[in-house]
């Protein structure tokens, strides 16, 4: 057996012991668990609520339900326990949109079956980052260092050599030009 | 194109930056809140089923266990501070478990942030907060509206407390004496409340049982502290009278359910007398008048505090001199 799906073998065996562990009220399994998914599951709501703040708490509150319905996750029925993760996710975005109806609800973001390990949670970063690439030098760099990197408008124009109102409108005009991609 | 649109725009964007991964701090910062909504679940719990204090303990271990996970990232004193700091406030919002009574619905409660506090001190330390704790809980025996219950928290407290000196006694000399007088004054300052309540309710033979055991295990908490040296000296210099009439002093107790006179090591047990002898239990100064048979003092006069509380008439003592039958 190749070394990779040896390693991914005990992965598993490991993962299973701690589920067992953390169904009989085993806490400290199930911090191990959390240690194991945290970083998954906090970018998958990121990418949903676009916040840091609201990522940690829905985080955090995922987690919780994890922990109060594991005895309900059924080892043998086949579907992995990403998969039962995300749908606890899920869930738990699904319900902050409900709670929160100022925020534009968006559940056609969310797909319907999925799993953590899989590419589908992350697909529009892969989308993002295509459209971004796409664009010409000058717009994906004033994106990057204002958005992604969430500089203030002064550091960009010190960083692109521009003035700052030459920034603000290559931004516009790189944004309008993203949007195009994106809807290609 | 409409501003919101931007916006959005702007906030997808952010999907490719470093927010969209969980640093070290945020990870932490989210194991703490998560493990101390757990283990607020755990108390709710054991408050609304009225769990006992020692299944208690379990989770609230097993929640130390969680902060000292293997991928520690903050060091542990702390984040153990902040569990502390939430079970606190969480108890703290409810004046009604800090103060509760055994037998009242939040008591459970406030087990639980007694045992949190235990949990959380260095070992060092445990014997005196547990010392503490057990003098709390003798204070509640005269408020509580369950007395049984109250006097079953009492002696619960009172062992662990043992149980900590006594461990603590084999590592550090100097402190385990001083603890070890520390529990001294608590069995004392019990052993007083008891013979109070027995006072109190000398009619209620339940309660005078519940009085009983509690003594019983009480006398049996101290270590002998008399070495074999000066057990030597003492036996050297007065030869212990077995047989024939005498006058002891000493503290009254029970033993077996039967009034008895404690006289430095030794126990005598207290026969003949008419009156319940119970009511005087942890009271040190008692003089017993009588004839010694064995371990048993067939009592002519006792005297507590300096005044006669028993005096036999002449007819039932020569009944009991000459081997009759006495009442206890």
């Amino acid at each position: 057996m190749p070394d990779l799906q040896l390693k991914e073998k005990q992965d598993t065996e490991i993962e299973l012991r701690l589920i067992k562990r953390s169904q009989s009220g085993d806490e400290q399994a199930f911090g191990e668990l959390y240690d194991i998914w945290a970083g998954r599951v906090y970018r998958f709501v990121f990418f949903k609520v676009k916040n840091t703040a609201t990522a940690e708490d829905l985080t955090s509150e995922i987690f919780l339900k994890a922990w109060q319905k594991i005895h309900q996750y059924k080892i043998r029925s086949g579907a992995n326990f990403s998969s039962w993760l995300y749908t606890v996710a899920r869930n738990s975005i699904i319900d902050h949109y409900r709670m929160n109806r100022k925020t534009e609800i968006s559940f056609e973001d969310l797909p319907e079956i999925a799993d953590l390990e899989g590419p589908e949670p992350f697909a529009e970063e892969l989308t993002m980052e295509r459209a971004l690439r796409s664009l010409p030098d000058d717009y994906e760099r004033v994106l990057r260092l204002r958005f992604v990197e969430d500089l203030p408008i002064a550091k960009v124009a010190q960083k692109m050599k521009k003035k700052e109102s030459n920034v603000r409108a290559i931004t516009h005009r790189a944004l309008k030009k993203l949007k195009e991609e994106l809807e290609k | 194109m409409k501003t919101s649109e931007l916006e959005n725009l702007e906030k997808n964007l952010s999907i490719l930056g470093k927010n969209a991964h969980l640093n070290i701090a945020q990870r932490q910062r989210i194991r703490d809140r998560l493990f101390r909504q757990i283990g607020q679940l755990d108390i709710m719990d054991a408050v609304q089923t009225d769990t006992d204090t020692s299944e208690l303990v379990v989770p609230l271990n097993r929640l130390k266990q969680i902060f000292q996970p293997r991928r520690t990232m903050i060091s542990l004193p702390a984040t153990l501070g902040i569990v502390a700091l939430v079970f606190v406030a969480t108890l703290a919002t409810s004046v009604a478990a800090k103060d509760a009574l055994p037998g009242s619905f939040w008591y459970p409660a406030r087990k639980a942030f007694d045992s949190v506090k235990v949990v959380i001190t260095p070992s060092s330390q445990k014997a005196d907060v547990l010392l503490s704790i057990a003098s709390e809980r003798i204070g509640d025996i005269a408020e509580a509206p369950n007395l049984d219950a109250a006097l079953r928290e009492s002696r619960k407290a009172i062992v662990s407390a043992q149980t900590a000196v006594a461990a603590l006694s084999e590592a550090d000399e100097e402190t385990s004496a001083e603890l070890l007088n520390k529990l001294k004054a608590i069995i004392d300052s019990q052993k007083t409340i008891l013979a109070t309540i027995v006072k109190e309710n000398i009619d209620d033979e339940a309660i005078q049982q519940s009085v009983i055991a509690v003594r019983e295990e009480l006398d049996e908490l101290l270590p002998e502290t008399t070495t074999p040296a000066e057990k030597a000296e003492d036996s050297a210099e007065e030869a212990v009278p077995t047989e024939g009439y005498v006058s002891f002093s000493g503290t009254m107790g029970s033993y077996t359910a039967k009034p008895t006179i404690m006289v430095g090591d030794t126990r005598y047990f207290l026969a003949g007398s008419d009156i319940s002898l119970i009511q005087f239990m942890g009271i040190g100064d008692a003089t017993a008048f009588g004839y010694l048979e064995g371990d048993t003092i067939t009592l002519s006069k006792l005297l507590i505090g300096g005044k006669v509380v028993f005096e036999a008439s002449h007819n039932s003592l020569n009944q009991s001199a000459d081997g009759g039958a006495s009442a206890l």
